[in-house]
């Protein structure tokens, strides 16, 4: 065997070792409380690709690298549901040429990942695209209900893409949704208007996703900028982390679900 | 067994390495910059929220919750920020706000005279106009000036401060925000904002049933839902301190802070530098609210200088940050 042989034997093997020791860490984990929902502001992409001196449209192909290895951990773990924060309503002020690229790559990576025996097939994820879709391009809007109507039938898990969104919006047409919906059952008691009844109309709730138990943001941001501001304003634990999204990994997510399942055992034991 | 054997080990491993970790920090623990020292960056609107962990001694964690409102009524005050909201989930600032208005000899009360203020108040007094009576849930009846009879309940507290003698709405001049010493006897208006869980959520239901209602009544239904906002404008920060803290902290959470108003508010919480059980944790020190006060400005010029020409910021203006992701 030639030296380059046993160079690629041993980097095959020590990979099969690494891959072999997550498994046995993510059972680890789950043999305590899991989340059931948890959401990524996968925030960034263009300093992460600034950093290697590429393009910040290079950046995002890292980052849905980074989504799809993330949501098989969340997968394995059993978590429920995942919510990932893709374009914002406001990020349509982006430079052209980057939201024409975001677009394509919403078009063709939603496909990929929806199509048979690709990830979202795998786990038994539904997938829900949530947002102002009208604001989209119509061959974005295309793939997007494509890509929904290949997982319709799969119940095990659910993947949100926040995609155009923002959080006001949200709670807005919630709030529509409520009154018109009094107005259509000729029901004028307004008292009967609770929180509860807006929160069941969010489009997560539509999308029949859990309460957020974990809100995640990456790259040293401490703001929600929009996202899931009423979902995550009460019990939810929320993280903000130095680390770029295409860099996310275990590392950083691991001690988070630590924290989750000590503030689980607190709550028993009180 | 053995998983449940392996994954408190885990735990085990986790919590060393953050109380090594913290340990390391706290040794490497460098001041903040003090309260009167220049920072071209303060919010204009800033937000405390005050959380307890401690359910046994509400009356406790109310008098301490008042005497944090209390310190960061008179930094914020002495920086000149111009409004401040007080948020705690159970509404132990309200009550205690209109004890403390409604039971003081003083009408300025202690929100105006603390050990650590100036003397000199000829050129400074301040009053307060009398405080709306607390809002039952069954009433609806919004504090901002700016609703007038509209009968949606935002459950906003609001107490404005004033110069006596002078207008109500004092304008502020850019160059007072931007001197280099604050002058520790300066007494800038402040608008104070008094909020509990029943102005967040239920706030925006109560928006909805006045939308039904309207509607019910032939009017247009299609308002957005900012004209709603009310008394409570967004605040561009937020710290978030535990009266009785933990060590290791346990994530953040926002204890049902409005929802509505937190798009682009930078969050911060304190960070304790004393044993949790020392008497000193629960207060929010000057330090703790100057390394608040630093972080915000870090992050700022974080911001600018790894974004450059896709962020915008309005450094000009006392609104300085909008529309960032």
């Amino acid at each position: 065997m030639t030296w380059p042989g046993i160079l690629g034997w041993t980097v095959s093997l020590l990979a099969f070792i690494k891959a072999q020791l997550v498994i046995l860490l993510l059972r680890v984990l789950s043999a305590g409380p899991i989340p059931r929902h948890v959401a990524f502001e996968m925030d960034g992409n263009r300093r992460f690709a600034r950093l290697t001196g590429r393009r910040a449209v290079d950046g995002h192909s890292d980052g849905f690298h980074t989504l799809k290895q993330i949501l098989e951990t969340c997968m394995r773990l059993n978590i429920h549901c995942v919510t990932v924060y893709a374009f914002a309503i406001e990020n349509f002020n982006r430079p052209p040429d980057e939201v024409d690229a975001l677009m394509k790559l919403a078009e063709e990576r939603l496909v990929e990942i929806a199509q048979n025996g690709a990830l979202l097939s795998q786990y038994g994820v539904r997938l829900n695209v949530l947002g102002h879709r009208k604001l989209l391009p119509v061959h974005v809007q295309v793939a997007i209900d494509k890509a929904e109507g290949m997982t319709r039938q799969n119940n095990r898990a659910i993947l949100n893409v926040c995609a155009p969104y923002a959080s006001r919006h949200e709670m807005t047409l919630a709030v529509q949704t409520v009154v018109q919906q009094a107005l259509d059952k000729e029901n004028f008691d307004s008292s009967l208007i609770t929180e509860q009844i807006i929160e069941e109309n969010l489009m997560t709730s539509l999308g029949g996703s859990p309460p957020l138990d974990i809100f995640i943001r990456t790259s040293g941001v401490k703001r929600l900028s929009g996202f899931l501001q009423w979902q995550c304003c009460e019990n939810t634990q929320i993280h903000m982390v130095n680390t770029y999204w295409p860099d996310f990994g275990l590392w950083d997510f691991v001690p988070i679900l630590l924290d989750y399942q000590r503030k689980v055992w607190a709550q028993s034991s009180n | 067994m053995v998983a449940s054997l392996f994954l408190w080990l885990l735990h085990l491993v986790h919590a060393s390495l953050v109380f090594l970790t913290t340990k390391f920090r706290k040794r490497r623990y460098l001041p903040p910059q003090s309260l009167t020292a220049y920072r071209s960056k303060l919010p204009k609107h800033l937000a405390i929220i005050l959380v307890s962990h401690d359910a046994v001694n509400p009356k406790h964690t109310e008098e301490l919750y008042m005497e944090c409102l209390v310190r960061v009524v008179k930094w914020c005050k002495a920086l000149g920020i111009e409004q401040l909201t007080a948020y705690d989930a159970e509404g132990k600032l309200s009550v205690g706000m209109l004890l403390l208005l409604l039971t003081s000899n003083d009408p300025q009360g202690r929100l105006t005279h603390h050990d650590d203020l100036p003397t000199d108040e000829s050129e400074s007094e301040v009053e307060y106009p009398l405080t709306p009576p607390l809002s039952e849930a069954s009433e609806s009846r919004s504090h901002s000036p700016d609703f007038g009879d509209f009968p949606v309940q935002l459950n906003v507290t609001t107490v404005c401060s004033f110069k006596k003698g002078a207008s109500h709405h004092r304008s502020r001049e850019v160059a007072v925000r931007r001197r280099r010493a604050h002058h520790k006897h300066s007494h800038n208006p402040l608008t104070l904002h008094i909020i509990s869980r029943s102005a967040s959520k239920a706030a925006i239901a109560s928006a909805a049933r006045f939308l039904l209602d309207e509607e019910v009544c032939r009017r247009q239904n299609s308002q957005d839902l900012d004209h709603k906002e009310g008394g409570l404008p967004s605040p561009d920060f937020m710290i978030l301190h535990d009266v009785h803290p933990q060590d290791p902290p346990p994530p953040l959470e926002l204890h049902g802070f409005p929802p509505w108003q937190m798009a682009l508010t930078e969050i911060h919480r304190t960070i304790v530098h004393v044993a949790p059980n020392n008497p000193m944790a629960s207060l929010i020190t000057e330090e703790a609210f100057c390394r608040a006060l630093d972080d915000l400005f870090w992050l700022y010029n974080v911001a600018l200088t790894t974004m450059p020409g896709t962020r915008t910021f309005i450094d000009a203006s006392p609104d300085w940050v909008q529309h960032v992701l």
